[in-house]
C-alpha cells in the first residue's frame, strides 16, 4: 500500500523533519506510528497526502511513484485517502450530513448516491439520526465521530489519522479506536498517529516509533 | 478504491449531467450568497454599477451628438439673408431664381414674419422680440446645395452674395468642422474614462472575490485535503464573480436609461429651438444587453484575476 525507501525532509527553513525514513504498510495492515511531540509523525504524514514533498528518497503508493505525481494531480492521490485530524477539521457553519457528504461532492458522485452512503457512514460511527445537527452541538467525541466519517465515507483503501485521539478522554479513545480496528477488519489499511501508548498496548499491533525524525523501533 | 473505480467507469454522459448540474447549484449557491450578504454585496455591486454606468451614460450623449451632427452634415443648407428693402415678390423672384442655378438643389423662401413665428415659437427669447416694435429679422432663402464639397458650397456662397438682393449669404463650414473636432476629443475621453472605469471594475470584483476567498478560506483548504480540483474550488468563486459583474451591469443599465431619460426631456426642448425634432437615443433593448455583457465581462475576468491569486496562497 505505502512504501518509504530512504525518504528524507526538510522544511523550508531548514529544519530536517525526516531522516532516512524506511519502511512498508502491506495491503489490509493497521500500523500505530509514535513518537513525543516533535518527532514528525505529522510531516510522514503530510509527505502521504502530499502536502509536503521529499528532500529525498522516495513514496510508493499502491506501486506509484509519488515524485512522479505533478501538483496538478495531486487530488488523484488525495481521492484514495481518508485523513482523520486531531482537531477533526470540521466546517462548522454545515451540518453532519454536509460535513460528511463533501468528499462525496468533490468527486460529484450523484445526490441519491451521496444521501445513501452519508447516511451509511454516519450510522457506522453510530450517530444516525443527527444528520441534521451542526458541529457545535456535539460533544468532542462525537465531532471526532463526524470526521471519521467524512474520512470513510468516498470508500478510500487507505485511512490516515493524526492524534485522532489527542483531545479525548480516555474511554471516549477506546470507542474511536474500536471504529478504526472495524474499518480496519474490511480491508481498508490505517496508518494512526498517536502518543497514547495505552490504546497501543491493549492492541497487537505493529508500531513504528519515531524519534528525532528517525525511525527508531519497528515492533509487531 | 473498488468503488472510484466503478465510479470512472460510469458513462459520459452521467458525468456531463453531473458536472452541469453541480455547476447550476453553484450558480444558485452563490447567487444565494449574494443574496444573503447584502451589506458588502450592495456596496460592490453598487460601485460596480456607477463604474459602468458612467461610460455608458456619456457613450450614449456622445454618439447621439455624432449622430446629430451627421444629419446637419447631410444637408449643410445656406442662409441667404436678404437685404432689408426687399420685398416678398422680389425675394420670391430670388428663390426662383436660385432654383435655376446649377449648385443648387433646394431653394425656400421663409418671410420675415414666418422666421419671427417660428423663432418665437422655439425660443424662450420670444418675450424680447415681442417687445420690440419692429420685426428685427430679413427675408431669408434656405438653399441646399447639391455637391456637399466644401469648395463648391464655397463657391457657391460667393456667387450668391454676387446678387444684388442678397445683404449675406453664410454657411459655418468651420464651425462643423470645429464640432467634429470636438466630438472625435469626446469619443476618445469617452474610451479613456471607460478603460479607467472598467480596470476599476476589475480590481472591485478581484477584491470583492478575495475577501469572499479569505472568508472560507478552511472551507477551500479542507476541499483540497480531501481531494478537490483547484477547479473545483475555484468554480463558485468565479460564479460569484459573474454574479456581481451581471447585477452591477443590470443596475448601470437601469441607471443609464434613467439618466438618458431624464436628460432627453431637455435636448429634446433644445433640439426643437434649432427647428428640428431630436430625441435622444438611449440604445433601447441592445444597449441594455451591451451595458449587461459588459458587467459580465469585467466581472468573469475580475474573479479570474482574484480567484488564481487568492487560491494559490491557499494551497494544499
Ligand atoms: N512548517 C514547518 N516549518 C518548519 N518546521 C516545522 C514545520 N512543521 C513542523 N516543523 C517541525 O518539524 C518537527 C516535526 O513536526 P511534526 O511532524 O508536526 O511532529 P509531530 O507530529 O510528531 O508532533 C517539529 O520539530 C516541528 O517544529
Ligand atoms: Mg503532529
Amino acid at each position: 500500500m505505502i512504501s518509504f525507501d530512504h525518504v528524507s525532509m526538510r522544511y523550508p527553513d531548514g529544519f530536517e523533519a525526516l531522516k532516512d525514513v524506511n519502511f512498508e504498510l502491506k495491503d489490509g495492515e493497521m500500523v500505530f506510528l509514535t513518537g513525543p511531540s516533535g518527532a514528525g509523525k505529522s510531516t510522514l504524514l503530510k509527505l502521504i497526502t502530499m502536502i509536503e514533498r521529499p528532500a529525498s528518497g522516495q513514496i510508493l503508493f499502491d506501486g506509484l511513484n509519488l515524485n512522479r505525481v505533478s501538483n496538478k494531480h495531486i487530488y488523484k492521490i488525495r481521492r484514495e485517502i481518508g485523513v482523520v485530524y486531531q482537531n477533526h477539521r470540521l466546517l462548522f457553519d454545515k451540518n453532519v450530513f454536509e460535513n460528511v457528504a463533501l468528499p462525496l461532492r468533490v468527486i460529484g458522485t450523484n445526490v441519491k448516491d451521496i444521501s445513501r452512503r452519508v447516511r451509511a457512514s454516519i450510522s457506522k460511527v453510530g450517530l444516525a439520526g443527527k444528520e441534521r445537527k451542526f458541529p457545535k452541538n456535539l460533544s468532542s467525541g462525537e465531532q471526532q465521530r463526524v470526521g471519521i466519517a467524512r474520512a470513510v465515507v468516498s470508500r478510500p483503501s487507505l485511512l490516515l489519522a493524526d492524534e485522532p485521539t489527542g483531545n479525548l478522554d480516555p474511554q471516549l479513545s477506546e470507542e474511536i479506536m474500536v471504529l478504526f480496528e472495524q474499518f480496519n477488519q474490511v480491508g481498508v489499511s490505517s496508518l494512526i498517529a498517536t502518543h497514547d501508548i495505552d490504546l497501543l498496548d491493549r492492541r497487537k499491533k505493529r508500531e513504528l516509533r519515531l524519534s528525532k525524525g528517525t525511525l527508531v523501533s519497528e515492533s509487531k | 478504491m473498488n468503488q472510484n473505480r466503478a465510479e470512472k467507469k460510469s458513462g459520459f454522459l452521467l458525468r456531463t449531467r453531473l458536472l452541469v448540474s453541480g455547476h447550476f447549484d453553484d450558480l444558485k449557491k452563490t447567487a444565494a450568497e449574494l443574496i444573503t450578504n447584502p451589506l458588502n454585496s450592495t456596496l460592490s455591486l453598487l460601485l460596480i454599477a456607477v463604474s459602468i454606468a458612467l461610460p455608458s451614460i456619456f457613450l450614449t450623449l456622445t454618439t447621439n451628438f455624432m449622430s446629430g451632427l451627421d444629419r446637419i452634415d447631410e444637408s449643410p443648407k445656406i442662409n441667404v439673408y436678404l437685404r432689408e428693402e426687399v420685398s416678398i415678390e422680389e425675394g420670391m423672384t430670388v428663390t426662383r431664381g436660385l432654383l435655376e442655378h446649377p449648385q443648387v438643389s433646394e431653394a425656400t423662401f421663409i418671410s420675415a414674419d414666418e422666421a419671427l413665428k417660428e423663432f418665437q415659437e422655439g425660443s424662450n427669447l420670444s418675450g424680447i422680440l415681442i417687445a420690440l416694435d419692429e420685426n428685427p429679422l430679413p427675408h431669408v432663402v434656405e438653399v441646399v446645395p447639391s455637391s456637399l464639397d466644401p469648395l463648391d458650397v464655397s463657391n457657391l456662397v460667393m456667387s450668391i452674395e454676387l446678387y444684388d438682393q442678397v445683404q449675406e449669404a453664410s454657411i459655418n463650414l468651420r464651425w462643423l468642422e470645429r464640432l467634429f473636432a470636438i466630438s472625435l476629443i469626446l469619443k476618445r475621453l469617452v474610451f479613456v474614462l471607460a478603460l479607467i472605469l472598467f480596470l476599476g471594475v476589475i480590481l472591485v470584483i478581484a477584491h470583492t472575490i478575495g475577501v469572499a476567498i479569505q472568508f472560507k478560506r478552511q472551507e477551500i483548504e479542507l476541499m483540497l485535503l480531501i481531494g478537490a480540483t483547484h477547479g473545483f474550488v475555484k468554480r463558485p468563486f468565479r460564479y460569484l464573480g459573474f454574479w456581481y459583474g451581471f447585477g452591477g451591469g443590470l443596475l448601470a443599465a437601469v441607471i443609464t436609461e434613467l439618466s438618458v431619460s431624464s436628460l432627453s426631456a431637455s435636448v429634446e426642448a433644445l433640439a426643437q429651438s434649432y427647428r428640428s425634432s431630436y430625441a435622444l437615443d438611449s440604445g433601447g433593448i441592445v444597449g441594455i444587453l451591451a451595458i449587461i455583457v459588459v458587467g459580465v465581462f469585467l466581472g468573469v475576468v475580475g474573479a479570474s484575476i482574484g480567484v488564481s491569486r487568492h487560491v494559490k496562497e491557499i494551497q494544499n
